[in-house]
């Protein structure tokens, strides 16, 4: 397993996080991460390689989906960022057994991140409008 | 995990005098006594207070309904808000302040005892997990993104059919 080689600030972290997952580059997950990483997304907690297989189904309903930082707030004393993004997608695919909608989406996303002393996530919770995204989905 | 928010040190009076927010030292301060506010405040009390806080005119806010755009359809939005529901707290977990934005991650819990989205009120208690970020120019706020899990918030007042 790779490890990064330097200490990264809070936002070369994201960004360089942010450049794997546009990319579909998700091998190299742990580039970012530290080996005790969590994710939280609503109730989920995830570690990296359960999110790696999660980031996995996302691209097949979704091929190609990008995440644009809008701004990062970073504080290098207390490691931690508040990023945010504008996803944008397009449901090709199935999605968690939803069928393909040929929607294009797109959603705000908060992201609060805490990083380790090399500048790695060790924990990122991800907030969105939940609701927006079922409607998107067709769900409701 | 929510952590304890220092107390006010300033009455309302000092920051309802203050047109502008001039540095990262201050906007915290503020948004930690806007913060005690939300949390200690009465509906009445709060009405007042918002008027007294440093909004751009033009103040746009990408709330979890609508945009709003100027200062009084925010405040309206947060009135119909406040009016729909009690007990509400802002648990924080974190906030942060750098240069002319602020970002809060926060809990916020509360009952529905008020008419909401044409439904009467059901009484239910609701978490949601929320997060919002601020942008200033000039001291005041332009723009404001609050995002949450409506979801969840949604089915624990049983809105999801």
């Amino acid at each position: 397993m790779e490890k990064a080689k330097k200490k990264m600030t809070p936002k070369e972290c994201v960004v360089l996080f942010n450049k794997l997952w546009n990319e579909g580059n998700i091998e190299d997950f742990d580039k970012t991460n530290a080996p005790n990483m969590v994710y939280h997304h609503g109730d989920r907690n995830m570690t990296t390689k359960e999110f790696a297989d999660f980031s996995k189904e996302f691209a097949k309903g979704f091929p190609g989906n990008q995440y644009h930082i809008e701004d990062i707030i970073e504080d290098k004393e207390r490691n931690i960022c508040a990023v945010r993004y504008k996803w944008v997608g397009k449901h090709t695919g199935s999605f968690f057994g939803v069928p393909a909608t040929n929607k294009e989406m797109s959603l705000i996303i908060l992201e609060w991140d805490v990083f380790d002393e090399e500048g790695r996530f060790v924990e990122s919770w991800a907030r969105y409008d939940t609701l927006d995204w079922m409607k998107q989905m067709g769900l409701m | 995990m929510e952590i304890k928010l220092p107390p006010n040190t300033k009455p309302d009076s000092y920051w309802a005098a203050k047109e502008t927010l001039d540095n990262e030292a201050e906007i915290e301060e503020w948004a930690i006594h806007d913060l005690n506010n939300f949390n200690n405040y009465p509906l009445e009390k709060h009405k007042a207070y918002l008027r007294t806080l440093p909004f751009h005119k033009d103040f746009i806010c990408h709330t979890l309904g609508p945009d709003t755009k100027g200062v009084e359809a925010y405040i309206s939005y947060i009135e119909m808000f406040f009016g729909a529901f009690s007990n509400l707290h802002v648990g924080v977990q974190n906030l942060i302040v750098k240069g002319d934005m602020l970002a809060i991650h926060y809990i916020l819990s509360g009952k529905n005892t008020g008419k909401f989205m044409g439904k009467p009120p059901t009484n239910k208690e609701f978490t949601m997990k929320m997060m919002e970020f601020h942008k200033f120019a000039g001291g005041k706020f332009t723009e404001g993104w609050v995002v949450g899990d409506t979801a969840a918030f949604a089915s624990q007042l049983g809105l999801l059919k």
